[in-house]
């Protein structure tokens, strides 16, 4: 009996909204890497990898048996049906963002590699359904690629350091901006956000990006993530205690949600890295080590996959989703 | 100037500071606005690429204050740099000078992050503009380390950038996976993961310790040097304003403008 109790918290994991900071054993996961399907828990996913383990950034959910999560070194990693499997990515860098229009096309990130080094200076890489290619054309990025988002596959924005790409199809655009780009998306080609460090939340209506008005807060103010889910119903993440979410909503006015939590007799202040919808109502977000949820009316915050991790990104698709993070961490919710 | 001031995030990489760094100093002998509110042209080297641009919008969010914006015409195009901690709002109008260089310095320096990710981190130290409330100081519990040094050395010498390991670092505190600039990277150069010079642990909370105050109220260390203080001199005399440290070399060059770094647990 008590063997299975210990079965359920290892494979099973957290249920929210408790919050279940000692389950810790989250690299242990079962024989054929995947969890169970338990709906309204997060479990862990067993990541291919050896050590060191890769701190993976990015994850992206095509569908409930087609996901991509990339990371340090390069990492590639796709989940089919059965488990994880690693793609070669012929690449040493720090992969940092992932985006896919389809199976077949398949967008990734990467920091740019140091100076002085005999690295080509491009970092976006591209699956075209059976390899990946460094794309090297003209106008190709450069700098870091922290976020990318697309409403099709000949409407694509990369963001990073302070410079933002945008891929028709077929020719790159680059939008020089300030500041250091975090976080793009949008609802549509006409309808795209971005958000980032010593820049206001920006927004791009078809012609070039310009401030937002009205500004969630001081121009200085760091802002993690952005999410649209319609014209008055945006969310943004920062880091201003008791203030870590901000929704523009149908009052066309900014209003603050606080992701802050007790958790294991400590006071802890969550700023979401990613956020991904179900539904206006239905928002998780993860950042941290702490996983959010909100329900249309507050945050809850949990720790499900321990203290010792920190969570980078999540994505959701298919009444499925998936949180990445440091040590190859890869959680997994059916909901 | 609003409380949540000295809580900034920190994406930037050190070798973003690397390979902009004649550029960067090159801005230090000129006052940063040509006028009032326009970036001086000596900056112009370094606006004129993609990451320079970022670089000097750390360094702008680091010197100068959240109430002021400046602007940059590079190519026709307009950009706009935010103040945001305001240690050297001096810079606007003069060069900026060595405690200037320092408190700037400082500030970069424990925004870089080693694993490019952003965290939210507390800045505290004997400036005007790193004071704290009691609500910062409730959240960001957990002490990393402190930064100091000079990132505009002059170019035939490296980059003076240097960290102590905080109390919540040695302890191994799980809020500071991704921050480990000031933790060491174990080899015998005594570098830490992101490549400065290790100073040891900062407090008397490890065997050799570099700095050689620590303010209970401030909650930041002071007067920190390059490397640990002789071991000798530990209990009490590093400790003790009486002691002038004159038979120890490495205590002679001492680092005013230091900032401590906390991360919320």
């Amino acid at each position: 009996m008590i063997k299975h109790i210990l079965l359920t918290l290892v494979v099973g994991c957290a249920t929210f909204p408790d919050p279940v900071d000692e389950v810790t054993d989250y690299e242990l996961a079962t024989t054929d890497g995947t969890c169970p399907v338990a709906s309204g828990q997060w479990c862990t996913e067993t990541a291919p990898v050896s050590s060191p383990l890769p701190l993976l950034h990015g994850v992206f959910a095509i569908a409930a048996n087609n996901v991509f999560a990339v990371g340090s070194s390069g990492t590639i990693l796709h989940r089919d049906s059965s488990a994880w499997s690693v793609q070669p990515s012929g690449t040493g860098l720090n992969l940092l963002s992932v985006w896919a229009a389809s199976a077949s096309d398949v967008w990734v990130g990467a920091e740019a590699p140091p100076s002085g080094t005999n690295v080509p200076p491009q970092t976006l890489f591209h699956f075209n359904g059976t390899a990946w290619s460094l794309i090297t054309g003209a106008g190709a990025p450069t700098t870091d690629i922290n976020s990318v988002w697309g409403s099709s596959s000949t409407d694509v924005w990369f963001v990073g350091s302070t410079v933002a790409t945008h891929w028709d199809g077929a020719a790159f655009k680059q939008f020089a901006l300030t500041g250091t780009l975090l976080s793009v998306s949008g609802t549509g080609p006409t309808d795209v956000w971005l958000a980032g460090e010593n820049i206001q939340l920006q927004h791009f209506a078809g012609a070039g990006w310009s401030p937002f008005s009205p500004s969630p807060g001081p121009a200085s103010q760091a802002l993690f993530t952005v999410l649209p889910l319609g014209a008055t119903d945006v969310w943004v993440t920062d880091g201003v205690l008791t203030k870590e979410t901000m929704h523009f909503g149908a009052n066309k006015t900014w209003t603050s949600f606080p992701a802050d939590a007790t958790i294991g007799g400590r006071l802890t202040s969550t700023t979401f890295n990613g956020l991904a919808p179900r539904s206006s109502t239905d928002v998780w977000g993860a950042g941290q080590s702490r996983v959010g949820h909100w329900d249309g009316k507050a945050w809850t915050i949990a720790q499900p996959f321990g203290a010792n991790v920190s969570l980078q990104s999540i994505s959701i698709a298919a009444g499925n989703g998936w949180i990445v993070g440091e040590n190859a961490l890869i959680g997994h919710q059916a909901f | 100037m609003q409380t949540t001031n000295r809580i900034t995030a920190n994406r930037i990489t050190a070798n973003r500071i690397t390979a902009n760094r004649i550029t960067a100093n090159r801005i230090t002998a000129n006052r940063i606005t040509a006028n009032r509110l326009t970036v001086n042209g000596a900056a112009d080297d370094l606006l004129a690429t993609a990451d320079g641009r970022e670089l000097f919008s750390v360094l702008v969010a680091c010197a100068i204050p959240s109430d002021i914006t400046l602007e940059a015409d590079v190519d026709g195009t307009t950009f706009e740099f935010f103040g945001e901690i305001g240690l050297t709002p001096q810079w606007l109008h003069s060069p900026l000078d060595r405690e200037g260089q320092g408190w700037v310095s400082a500030c970069v320096f424990a925004k870089i992050n080693a694993h490019d990710v952003t965290v939210n981190i507390s800045m505290r130290g004997p400036h005007p503009a790193l004071a704290v409330d009691s609500i910062e100081r409730r959240f960001f519990s957990v002490e990393e380390g402190a930064f100091y040094g000079n990132m505009f050395t002059p170019l035939d010498q490296p980059i003076l950038w240097i960290a102590c390991r905080g109390a919540g670092q040695a302890a191994g505190e799980p809020g500071l996976i991704d921050r480990v600039c000031a933790n060491p990277d174990g080899a015998p150069q005594g570098l830490t993961q992101c490549g400065f010079f290790f100073a040891g642990d900062c407090g008397d909370f490890g065997r050799e310790f570099a700095c050689e105050h620590f303010s209970e109220n401030g909650e930041f260390y002071q007067d920190c040097h390059a490397s640990p203080i002789e071991r000798k001199h530990h209990f009490p005399e590093a400790f003790d304003s009486s002691y002038d440290g004159k038979d120890d070399h490495r205590r002679t060059n001492v680092f005013r403008e230091v900032i401590t770094t906390y991360v919320i647990p």
